[in-house]
């Protein structure tokens, strides 16, 4: 077996490019204690809460209290394809290795099974009434992970299935990105282009609008959620967006480009990752681009510690926080 | 290993062999004049031996094996020496119900949990034709605009019980060592291997081809949890047919009918699962 560590790099824009190595940035934060280990011995008892096959905040907690765990959100409207991303990628490791990497386990197995049901049914994954309060609840699934070929330890993901009403509330300015735990917890932002709204062009001013809005909003929200090192440019639907006849494929990267620009002072080239998980066109196979997720996720360093603290008091972060949970 | 006692939890899906298994066992242990891998062989006949005389008549008379007991887990002790040592041998017989039942209710019976906390190894049973294979995602090809319409199809309501057998098991070995709170060395049996000998696979061939999920959660963290894949035929052929069961009757040591496959190794040696659980503790 080879004996190659897992890299810490940031993919660039262009996949295919070389990527350039992080090496150093897990190990400098990793002695110190976190938010999430903190809460988490507040509260002993209630170590884990299971439904619907998925984890609460407080079970989430509870797998990142005991082993090193990136946390990773999908940022994106109802329907742009969070939860079939999901469900794509645990599909693929029902196949085999996705991505290099060996599924290593899961504490939420039968969260990923109703997901993929959700994806199986006709009407669409992300169609409201499908279970969609109930994963609103409880939002956590769990994914252990391992690169095949290295000796050191897997690595756990913490997946945020969100309802995209979280997001659609944080552009008409219902909540800020301080009323939602698990975005300012996150390692990790994927931020989602709906690819069926940009092959059509009646609906792509208004994704653009919402894509580059949703970014500003993690900018200028006092953390890093925005920023290069954090967030992901998700393109969903790739092969609509491919079989469009139009420009849509123009029209996209010209998105992607505007949201390069927003982020422009930063040396970190701007991640991108084209998916098309229940691909309708034979270039791309099902689960299309899911595997440079997850390179994404486990390649990239833990870096909440480095998320500045939103302006409230240290108490009053944790009864947001609690709220969370208890909700 | 606690004291002189062992414990394996022998667990599986409803009808994946659990119970054939332990008559085949008994009846080799208090059966055979040589013994078994790492010297295994019956010390002593255990005090409670009603219901495995039951299941081995059953097992001799190439029926199929009974599973009787639906609610507790039985307790089953025998009385060994492993090379020499004496280990008391704990397989409590729990019914695959009691499996099923935990993975569609997310909850552990009190007694199964108190079981697989107390475990020093899994023997873990799947059927080799008794897998439920994972769907796939449809392609998602709606019609445009077919997202603000309600397509009047009402939703499949998901149903746990159809789910795919590697799923299951991968959730029971994540929930045996969240009773346990450590990783449990496992033996993956694949029973009715008869059935599978044709294709010419290795056990661990058939897991990673048939079970992909499974062999991957084995391999990936095979330090922690170290891991073997046996091929197991305790009744050595298709009791449905009227040939095999002629040609297995002519065998006069029953314990000959058994099939086990580890590798490329083909034996009768029924022990061997048990012998490579126990090795992994001493």
């Amino acid at each position: 077996m080879n004996d190659t560590p897992e890299s810490d790099g940031e993919m660039p824009l262009n996949p295919s490019e070389e990527q350039h190595p992080r090496p150093e940035a897990e190990t400098e934060v990793a002695e110190q204690p976190t938010v999430d280990e903190a809460l988490a011995a507040s509260s002993p008892d209630e170590a884990t809460f299971h439904a619907g096959g998925a984890l609460s905040g407080r079970g989430a907690l509870s797998i990142a209290a005991q082993r090193r765990t990136s946390v990773v959100v999908l940022a994106g409207a109802v329907r742009s394809g969070k939860s079939t991303i999901l469900a794509s990628l645990y599909e693929r490791f029902g196949r085999g290795p996705v991505g290099g990497h060996l599924f290593a386990g899961s504490r939420t197995v039968p969260g990923f099974e109703r997901l993929c049901h959700r994806g199986r049914q006709k009407s669409g994954a992300d169609r409201p009434g499908m279970e969609h309060t109930h994963h609103a609840a409880f939002p956590w699934l769990h994914l252990c992970v391992k690169r095949a070929g290295y000796s050191g330890p897997p690595r756990d993901l913490l997946l945020a299935d969100m309802s995209g009403e979280h997001f659609e509330d944080l552009l008409a300015g219902k909540k800020e990105v301080r009323d939602i735990p698990e975005l300012w917890r996150a390692d990790h932002i994927c931020l989602l282009l709906d690819g069926r709204n940009f092959a059509r062009a009646a609906r792509r001013a208004g994704e653009r609008q919402r894509a580059l809005d949703l970014c500003s909003t993690f900018l200028s929200s006092g953390t890093d959620l925005g920023t290069r090192t954090v967030l992901t440019v998700v393109i969903t639907k790739w092969d609509l967006i491919h079989r469009a006849e139009d420009d849509a494929e123009e029209a996209t990267m010209a998105t992607v480009e505007e949201l390069e620009h927003l982020m422009h002072r930063e040396d970190v080239p701007l991640a991108l990752v084209r998916t098309a998980a229940r691909s309708v066109t034979h270039e791309f196979p099902l689960g299309h681009g899911v595997d440079d997720l997850l390179n994404r996720w486990t390649d990239r360093p833990v870096v909440q510690l480095d998320h500045p603290a939103p302006g409230v008091s240290a108490a009053s972060r944790f009864d947001d926080f609690s709220r969370s949970l208890a909700s | 290993m606690t004291g002189n006692r062992y414990a394996i939890l022998l667990a599986g899906l409803p009808e994946s062999g659990k119970t054939t298994l332990i008559a085949a066992l008994w009846h080799v242990l208090r059966a055979s004049a040589t013994p078994g891998s790492e010297g295994i062989a019956l010390r002593e006949h255990p005090a409670n031996r009603e219901y495995l005389y039951e299941i081995e008549r059953q097992w001799l008379d190439l029926i199929e094996v009974d599973h009787t007991n639906f609610g507790e887990p039985l307790e089953l002790t025998f009385p060994l020496t492993v090379r020499g040592r004496e280990i008391d041998l704990e397989i409590p017989d729990i019914s695959g119900e009691n499996y099923g039942r935990s993975w569609e209710e997310g909850a552990w019976l009190e007694s199964v949990s108190t079981v697989s906390a107390h475990a020093h190894g899994l023997l873990l049973l799947v059927k080799s034709d008794g897998v439920v294979k994972p769907l796939l995602l449809e392609p998602d090809d709606e019609e445009e605009d077919s997202d603000d319409e309600d397509t009047g199809e009402a939703p499949t309501p998901y149903d746990p019980a159809q789910a795919p057998t590697q799923a299951k098991l991968c959730d029971l070995i994540e929930s045996t060592e969240t009773a346990r709170g450590a990783a449990i060395p496992t033996a993956v049996v694949i029973s009715a291997w008869d059935l599978a000998v044709a294709a010419g696979l290795t056990p661990d061939q058939w897991l990673e081809y048939q079970l992909p999920l499974l062999w991957q959660m084995l391999v990936a963290d095979a330090d922690e949890r170290p891991y073997a894949v046996f091929g197991l035929s305790a009744q050595g052929g298709d009791l449905n047919s009227d040939e095999q069961r002629a040609e297995l009757g002519r065998l006069t040591d029953a314990g000959q009918r058994i099939i086990v496959q580890q590798g490329d190794d083909r034996s009768s040696d029924i022990v061997a699962p048990l012998a490579w659980l126990i090795k992994q503790d001493t």
